[in-house]
């Protein structure tokens, strides 16, 4: 039994049946466009970083999907019965449950200040690769993720890539995204810093008006 | 017979002049430009680029109307880039256009070139509302429009995709006539090693080429053969080369006769790699079928093939441009310019100046209402 749940435009998720269990399958596409060489070397690279950081993730204590098992281009994991993040708020914000938003937010900082901390690079910070399940965040898609310790530049734009999501999808909540900064800042080791850094990043793209 | 509403559009935001004439619904008149070429191994600077211009725009104007077959007083609007760009050449257009208006006494109306080219791209393709993939020597962003503005979804974090070729040509003296990346795409179809150790740089709808740059000078440093031979005399083109004493270890080996086609070949692989894969992100987060690709490495024929084929498995069209519209042209910028005119009327003289910083989505975008 095998359920297509969704698309992307890295990989194919379907929800399937393994081991008596519900379970999660990632099969990452092959990219026709691509060279075959430079598409195996990317597609390799990615479903190891995944599948290793995601256990890694988890020895952080951070919530992400349990790994059973892995090959050359895909994942199998836990299968989560939860929400996206994003609906999650824009539930949240629809019912005027303030309390609970800020609850979630404050969370979801707690634990990228975990994987920060811990040198994992999530790379691709959306509120729709955080789902929710009882009113718990769970982390996934590792798919663009890294480590890399000691370098604030790469917290702040993994901090950056998620403000930008954040705001785009959800520009009412700006105040409460500074919340979820300050929570960061006070969990992360090197929080000061990263925040200061964040703010150089977003000065940072091309032609902005900087001066004069 | 009714008079059509005409308009004059003047670019020069890097190394071509060239002037437009268009009508309302974007017929094209007449449409010639100046290019300023260097001797391989330099790139145009600034300075220099607006001397050329400023020698050629009276020129570039003559013969515009005179294919046209009209007169200045003809023009119902003149427009030009107002950025962004390189100051230097900026200044050029913007000069000449503010002088025309005041002497003719027309509106004018100041137009943002990333703006221009998407529309023009939108007319010359067709397409409604597609995903823009535009690539240049300056700019290299993943657009897609939402309530009145074009919204970047990703770009450069560093250099841009038009850059890192160039700068590659000049490396390993790659002639600039009649563009560097024309001549890169010729070379690269003979190539066939690819180096699979060149990074592959994505960070999560951003594209950073600077450190790819590098690596293939490292390359370069190494395997002196690939450089093509210096054209003698030309004293410019003695840049310093960065002699690096550590010899980069590479994973996997590189074939010991490495070619400079090998080379090229590489670096287009990767880099149009990349940016399908970014554009393939952004189209799958707005929901978005269809695509077109313009600015100059628009024009190359792999980058267009790569998409194409990624547009196909998700069921859209790519309108790939022809050499027209995607490099940089007087006409975008006078139908952008008419589109402006009649949603946002004309331009403030006093805020008819140039400026080299000038974002995509800061324009109001009060000709579309869907």
């Amino acid at each position: 039994m095998q359920q297509l749940i969704s698309q992307g435009a890295e990989a194919k998720i379907y929800k399937i049946q393994f081991l008596g269990d519900l379970a999660i399958l990632k099969e990452r596409l092959s990219k026709q466009y691509r060279l075959k060489v430079l598409d195996d070397r990317i597609t390799t690279e990615r479903v190891k970083t995944e599948s290793r950081l995601l256990s890694k993730a988890r020895q952080l204590g951070v919530n992400v999907p349990h790994l059973y098992y892995v090959d050359n281009n895909s994942i199998i994991m836990m299968f989560i019965d939860g929400i996206k993040l994003k609906d999650y708020l824009n539930n949240l914000e629809k019912e005027g449950k303030q309390v609970e938003l800020q609850q979630i937010l404050i969370l979801v900082a707690q634990d990228i200040a975990k994987l920060h901390n811990g040198g994992i690079i999530h790379g691709d910070l959306t509120t729709s690769n955080i789902l929710v399940q009882n009113q718990k965040p769970y982390f996934i898609d590792f798919g663009l993720s890294y480590t890399k310790v000691g370098f604030v530049e790469d917290f702040a734009v993994d901090l950056y890539v998620l403000e930008k999501a954040f705001l785009s999808t959800h520009p009412t909540l700006e105040n409460e995204f500074q919340l979820l900064l300050e929570e960061y800042k006070k969990q992360q080791n090197k929080g000061k810093d990263v925040i200061e850094k964040l703010r150089q990043v977003r000065q940072r793209g091309r032609k902005k008006v900087a001066f004069g | 017979m009714n008079k059509q509403f005409l308009a004059l559009g003047i670019e020069g935001s890097a190394n071509k002049i060239g002037i437009g004439v268009v009508t309302k619904d974007g017929n094209i008149l007449s449409n010639p430009r100046r290019t300023y070429i260097t001797p391989p191994g330099t790139g145009f600077v600034p300075k220099e680029t607006a001397q050329h211009h400023r020698n050629k725009i009276l020129e570039v104007l003559d013969e515009a109307l005179k294919i046209a077959q009209i007169t200045l007083d003809d023009i119902d609007l003149i427009c030009y880039t107002k950025g962004p760009g390189m100051a230097g050449p900026l200044s050029i257009g913007a000069t000449v256009a503010r002088t025309l208006s005041l002497l003719y006494k027309k509106p004018i109306v100041g137009v943002n070139h990333c703006v221009a080219h998407i529309e023009m791209g939108r007319l010359a393709t067709q397409c409604e509302n597609p995903a823009v993939l535009y690539v240049s020597g300056g700019n290299t962003q993943v657009i897609a429009y939402s309530k009145n503005r074009y919204r970047v979804f990703g770009e450069t974090i560093d250099i841009a995709v038009g850059n890192c070729l160039d700068r590659f040509a000049r490396l390993v003296n790659i002639s600039n006539d009649p563009a560097p990346g024309y001549n890169i795409e010729q070379l690269a179809k003979k190539g066939k090693n690819y180096i699979l150790d060149t990074p592959y740089v994505v960070k999560g709808m951003d594209m950073s080429f600077s450190g790819l740059l590098t690596f293939i000078e490292d390359v370069v440093t190494q395997f002196p053969q690939v450089k093509l031979p210096e054209i003698e005399g030309n004293d410019q083109a003695k840049r310093k080369n960065k002699q690096s004493s550590v010899v980069k270890k590479f994973s996997n080996p590189i074939p010991q006769d490495l070619s400079t086609e090998d080379l090229c070949f590489t670096l287009q692989e990767t880099i149009f790699a990349m940016l399908t894969e970014v554009t393939e992100r952004a189209m799958s987060h707005c929901e978005s079928t269809d695509v077109i690709i313009v600015g100059g490495v628009g024009c190359n024929e792999r980058l267009q093939e790569m998409v194409s084929i990624m547009v196909k498995d998700r069921g859209g069209k790519v309108g790939a441009m022809d050499e027209r519209y995607c490099i940089d042209n007087g006409a975008m910028i006078a139908y952008t310019g008419i589109l402006e005119y009649f949603s946002n009327g004309p331009t403030n003289f006093k805020d008819t100046f140039f400026t080299q910083r000038f974002r995509t989505d800061e324009v109001y975008v009060g000709w579309r209402n869907d």
